[in-house]
């Protein structure tokens, strides 16, 4: 073989040239802790064959020696490891791999060294681990599956293994748009991004490799009277001129979706290293992948094709590659992946790679299975016309093969061409079904293509170069005039001849070793007959059973050979057979790319009230109400446990004044000529009969009755409400009215619009508020009692001009007020009220504060509104006014929803006054059974009440508002307690609400 | 009148943030009005003209009297007033001239808004946008109202060279976050 020193220096022994790799520069990067040397321009598979290292891995189940198959994509060998420490990768690709200088890889699914793995036994024991046989054994004993086989099993199985720890690299997400998607670029790409560029059509081309041009790198090939790669490199450059193209390499478009949405994987930076900091110290944030999805007017997929293998004894071993990547290696990264190579082959496809290895030395034969006349001349090595290879020997590589002849051939190298199958995995994600092509002996894309999708090239079943670029080319210019772009006068690239003439050949039925189907997942066509003598006639449930076409290469180069010999072994014709097709990820996607940036503290986003700074600063503690942080309580310097500050709060409040952010109630604004009928229909009681200046508590139902939201709705003018919804359903009420207003009662006059971000809302209360208040409020505005009642609200100014709003509600039940002011002055109002309520110790309290005053004054919350309580089961029945209709009306009239024995909204104490009763319990009737036929309602919220001394709770009971003083069990099984509680009123302070009104 | 004044504090800090010739800041001052017509509001254009030397465009356009006075048309029925000027009490100041003809509700303190500008703008927000917002599709009069990281954002062009958006005020530090998150990963690339 002739070999040449590489301008770089050594980079291999099998480095024979530099390919098209030119002047590169030297790497260095190790492979199970040992250095070797490559070119910037490698992938790790072209780095390791040009330093001889074929044997790379080891087989799924049967752990037998393998090396890599392909160079690219479809790879189903030569998976590895990548990087170390928290940056490991497993199961990665080496042929699609771009080799960086420091890389660490490290072969995968080995006991022992690479290449004396004691988990080889299994190939010794592959007579009982055939196709589906974890379906049959390890069925006894029993309790074996779960402790001992299946860990055994899955200790052995997986490949190769995640570092455990948080993945430190980033990853990013976003959008792109265009008339025109090409997925690919390679002949047939190119030559449609130039006909489509030129015309100005807005277009992106995705391809998964880092070097655009697919096999016009890979071939000896001339375009336009340049050598193909040229002919690419200058195509490339163009498009780089263009700014309505964006040529994207390393981009893997994974998945094709409704509307023309393409899912895009973009490797930005193959950082298989830790990344580096930047040269300033900084941090270096550039994600390593992003997760792109792309808008299309259009798409074509120019995918190219996969070429097959053929099965015969014992085609698996290290290498044995198909032939048109060992023309890959050897012309574009220059590496010669053998010495004496032989080529085994059904087409003309084959000769080329033999040709190329006959022009270097290394070629020791060609075996082609037609009996047709040699179609190329290449002196000096034996020609096999007719005949088959029908095993191979070599321990880690091959090292020679038998024929059926009985003809012996030596060899370092096997390269395989059985044909090509045109890469149609994009057109089956809308179900579309490829149909058989007699004449390429291969499906070609077919049923209904997704949106906009048009296919050119080898993917569309059109394998001569020639015929790539022109219908690269025609496909574009249709593009092109459907978006009514004006042709250029650039005519179609011109390529040498070459023939495609094949034979279809699958398996070699004279081999008597085991002919292997899927390299990923050992299956050889005895596991395929196997599984027809068993009854799994369907491709889909072949490929289930045997495995045949899953995992990482999802059998892109198995699943046409697999489904052939189906077809022989069943006697059925291929399209009688039929095909699995593909859904996306079309190769595999990186869960970290999905999850993008959502991690850690911005996987969601949550949203800060405007006083949260000042909470921060005032030792408040968090708690997250859905997408809000709001303040839970306020420890004080002594506090060493939560209850003491909430005790402290609520005690404070009622005995003076304390004071609360409540900014995450949702506020609506309504306003209309009908803004009252409106509110008359969507709350249960009656709103258009307020007095302006007034607010009123409002019960809003669902169409079925049950209870939807609470809060209060104030009116400022005779078409201008604003309605208070609870924090949780801020959202979904407002979207309910929206629907109420754009599809129920299209013709009133009602507007809608969120207010809830425009006001920070404080609740002031306490016997202590209205002097607190007093302070801030501008005179003449009069807050006394009787000019500012219970239940009034107002428009006003507060300290020295501040627009505000001022609303006289309680929901601790004491003498209580809201202000609101625009946002931008909620922190400010924060500390101004401190600074004018400390002769009165005002006390700031959080939300659990707020949830013992509620329960404490009988207060329902989400706990009692939880979706199944209608108005009669919270007291509130008589609120659903007769006089008018309401959403909920008729179905909260329903006897069964009514009945005498229905549940009530009761308060409870527990009669040992020590017993911390739980929200959760269920009711039993005393001395009852604890089942679910003696279920008779449960404890929806539950607090320390320091105003009473003891656990106080609110709940559902039968009849409960008939049962005041009845003593029944709080049972909770799955706490395993039990405690005796008395019914009691809901209102347990002030029940007559006169705190309310002084 | 009372003894105390309150301070105005902006949603995010006055952020204002540079990565090379690229600028991210948060425009404060701002008056935002939301718009309804009225039914029967005829005459409306002619006193928005008169009065703001704009009309009403329609939804997903913006109408512009120079840097002072926008329209969005945000939704049927639904616009957004922008001023640069910041009105002491903006449906007031609105309700003054038009009141007669719509609805007004304050939304000055709803949103925080944010500019970006550089050369890198269009990359930053390739990576939180799905809305087209290419220079030949998305111009100075286009708006649109949509979703960011799960956050509802309003965006337009006030100029050529830069992008606002607007976001409600409470998730604008979440907002803020992915916004400069995309810029520094965009400038890490180049």
């Amino acid at each position: 073989m002739k070999t040449e020193q590489t301008d770089a220096g050594f980079s291999g022994s099998h480095r024979i040239s530099q390919g098209i790799l030119g002047s590169a520069k030297p790497l260095s990067f190790t492979f199970n802790q040992k250095s070797y040397t490559a070119l910037q321009g490698d992938t790790l598979a072209s780095a390791l064959l040009a330093n001889g290292q074929k044997l790379i891995g080891r087989s799924f189940k049967y752990h037998r020696p393998r090396g890599i198959f392909s160079a690219g994509p479809e790879e189903p060998n030569a998976l590895v490891e990548l990087g170390s420490g928290a940056h490991r990768e497993p199961n990665t690709r080496a042929t699609v791999i771009e080799l960086i200088d420091g890389m660490q890889a490290k072969s995968q699914n080995h006991r022992g060294p690479l290449n004396f793995d004691v988990m080889a036994i299994n190939d010794y024991l592959s007579p009982f681990l055939t196709a589906g046989f974890y379906y049959k054994t390890f069925m006894w004993p029993k309790a074996f599956w779960e402790k001992f086989y299946e860990p055994v099993i899955r200790a052995a199985a997986g490949l190769g293994s995640l570092s455990g720890e948080a993945d430190p690299s980033s990853y990013d997400k976003g959008y792109l748009h265009c008339d025109l998607l090409i997925i690919g670029a390679g002949p047939a790409g190119l030559s449609a991004a130039l006909t489509a560029g030129r015309t100005g059509l807005r277009t992106i081309v995705a391809d998964e490799d880092f070097l655009p041009g697919g096999r016009l790198n890979h071939d000896q090939c001339i375009v336009d009277d340049q050598p193909g790669a040229q002919w690419a490199a200058n195509a490339v450059s163009e498009l780089r001129t263009l700014s309505n193209v964006r040529l994207m390499s390393r981009t893997s478009v994974y998945g094709a979706f409704d509307h023309g949405i393409y899912g895009a994987l973009e490797h930005l930076s193959d950082r298989h290293v830790p990344i580096a900091d930047n040269p300033d110290g900084s941090v270096n944030r550039s994600p390593k992948q992003i997760l792109w999805r792309i808008y299309t007017q259009q798409a074509l997929l120019c995918a190219g094709s996969t070429e097959r293998s053929i099965a015969f004894g014992n085609n698996d071993r290290p290498g044995i590659m198909l032939a048109a990547s060992v023309r890959a290696y050897l012309n574009r990264y220059g590496v010669a992946v053998g010495k004496q190579i032989v080529v085994f082959t059904s087409n003309d496809d084959g000769w080329r790679t033999a040709c190329d290895l006959h022009a270097i030395g290394a070629l020791a034969g060609v075996v082609d299975s037609r009996q047709i006349p040699t179609p190329f001349d290449l002196s000096g090595v034996p020609v096999l016309m007719g005949d088959v290879i029908i095993n191979t020997e070599g321990r880690l590589c091959v090292k020679q093969v038998k024929l059926r002849s009985g003809k012996i051939i030596k060899c370092d190298a096997l390269a395989v061409s059985g044909g090509w199958n045109p890469n149609v995995h994009l057109t089956c994600h809308q179900r579309g079904k490829p149909v058989w092509d007699e004449s390429l002996a291969a499906f070609v894309p077919g049923g209904e293509l997704p949106k906009g999708m048009q296919i050119a090239g080898a993917a569309s079943g059109q394998m001569s170069l020639q015929a790539a670029l022109q219908s690269g080319h025609d496909m574009a210019a249709n593009a092109a005039e459907r978006s009514g772009k004006k042709l250029t006068d650039s005519g179609v690239p011109v390529a040498s001849a070459e023939s495609t003439n094949l034979s279809a050949l699958w398996l070699v039925r004279e081999s008597k070793a085991r002919c292997w189907i899927d390299l990923q997942n050992d299956v050889t066509s005895k596991d395929l007959g196997l599984s027809f003598q068993e009854g799994f006639r369907s491709v889909e449930h072949l490929k289930r059973y045997t495995t045949l076409g899953m995992a990482t290469d999802q059998g892109k180069t198995s699943n046409v050979l697999g489904l052939a010999i189906l077809a022989e072994i069943s006697g059925r014709s291929i399209p009688e057979t039929g095909t699995t097709i593909f859904r996306p990820p079309y190769t595999p996607v990186p869960i970290g790319a999905f999850a993008g940036r959502s991690r850690g503290r911005h996987f969601r986003p949550y949203r800060l009230t405007p006083t949260h700074s000042w909470s921060e600063t005032n030792g408040a503690s968090f708690v997250e109400v859905g997408t809000w942080l709001r303040a839970q309580w306020f420890a004080k310097p002594g506090e060493t446990h939560w209850r003491q500050s909430v005790d402290r709060e609520v005690m404070a409040t009622r005995s003076s004044v304390g004071i609360c952010d409540v900014t995450t109630l949702g506020k609506i604004d309504i306003q209309g000529r009908d803004a009252g009928r409106f509110l008359d229909k969507v709350y249960a009681n009656t709103f258009s009969t307020l007095a302006v200046g007034k607010v009123r508590y409002g019960l809003m139902l669902r169409e079925d009755g049950f209870v939807m939201d609470d809060g209060t709705t104030a009116r400022f003018s005779k078409t201008h409400f604003v309605m208070t919804t609870t924090t949780a359903n801020a959202v979904s009420v407002f979207r309910h009215l929206e629907f109420c207003r754009q599809c129920l009662w299209p013709q009133m006059d009602v507007h809608l619009i969120s207010a809830t971000e425009q006001w920070a809302q404080i609740a002031v209360a306490g016997p202590k508020s209205r002097a607190l208040l007093s302070e801030l409020v501008d005179p003449p505005f009069d807050i006394s009692n009787d000019a500012f009642p219970y239940m009034a609200c107002a428009e006003l100014s507060v300290c020295g001009g501040t627009p505000a709003r001022l609303f006289r509600i309680s929901f601790s039940g004491e003498l209580a007020y809201e202000l609101a002011v625009p946002a931008r002055y909620g922190k400010s109002l924060m500390d101004k009220l401190m600074q004018a309520g400390q002769p009165f110790d005002v006390t700031p309290y959080g939300t659990e504060a707020l949830g013992v005053m509620r329960i404490e004054k009988g207060h329902v919350a989400g706990n009692e509104l939880n979706g199944q309580t209608a108005a009669v089961h919270i007291g509130l029945g008589r609120m659903v006014s007769k006089k008018k209709d309401c959403i909920g009306n008729t179905l909260s009239q329903r006897p069964s929803m009514n009945s005498d024995d229905g549940i009530r909204l009761v308060g409870l104490v527990p009669e040992n006054k020590q017993d911390a009763i739980k929200a959760g319990a269920h009711f039993i009737a005393k001395g009852a059974a604890t089942t679910l036929e003696n279920d008779q309602g449960w404890m929806s919220s539950v607090a320390y009440s320091p105003s009473l001394d003891c656990m106080i709770g609110l709940g559902f009971i039968k009849n409960g508002d008939q049962r005041i003083g009845e003593t029944v069990v709080a049972a909770d099984p799955l706490r395993d307690e039990n405690f005796s509680v008395t019914i009691t009123s809901p209102h347990f302070i002030d029940p007559d609400g006169e705190r309310l009104r002084v | 009148m009372s003894d105390y004044s309150l301070t105005a504090c902006s949603p995010l800090g006055d952020l204002d943030l540079s990565l090379g010739d690229n600028r991210i800041h948060e425009d404060t001052g701002l008056s935002i009005v939301s718009l309804t017509p009225r039914p029967d509001c005829e005459g409306l254009n002619d006193k928005l003209q008169t009065e703001f030397a704009v009309a009403l465009p329609e939804v997903g356009y913006v109408q512009r009297h120079g840097d002072s006075v926008a329209i969005l048309g945000l939704q049927p029925n639904q616009y957004f007033m922008i001023s640069s000027e910041s009105w002491p009490d903006p449906v007031t100041h609105v309700a003054s001239s038009i009141g007669d003809f719509v609805y007004l509700t304050d939304q000055s303190d709803s949103w925080a808004v944010l500019s970006i500008s550089g050369p890198l703008r269009y990359a930053a927000l390739e990576r939180l946008c799905p809305v087209d917002i290419a220079p030949d599709v998305f111009d100075k009069t286009r708006t649109v109202r949509t979703s960011m990281e799960h956050l509802s954002v309003i965006i337009e062009k006030p100029t050529d060279e830069k992008f606002r958006l607007y976001t409600p005020r409470s998730s604008a530090q979440s907002f803020s976050q992915a916004l400069i998150t995309s810029l520094e990963h965009v400038c890490e690339k180049t």
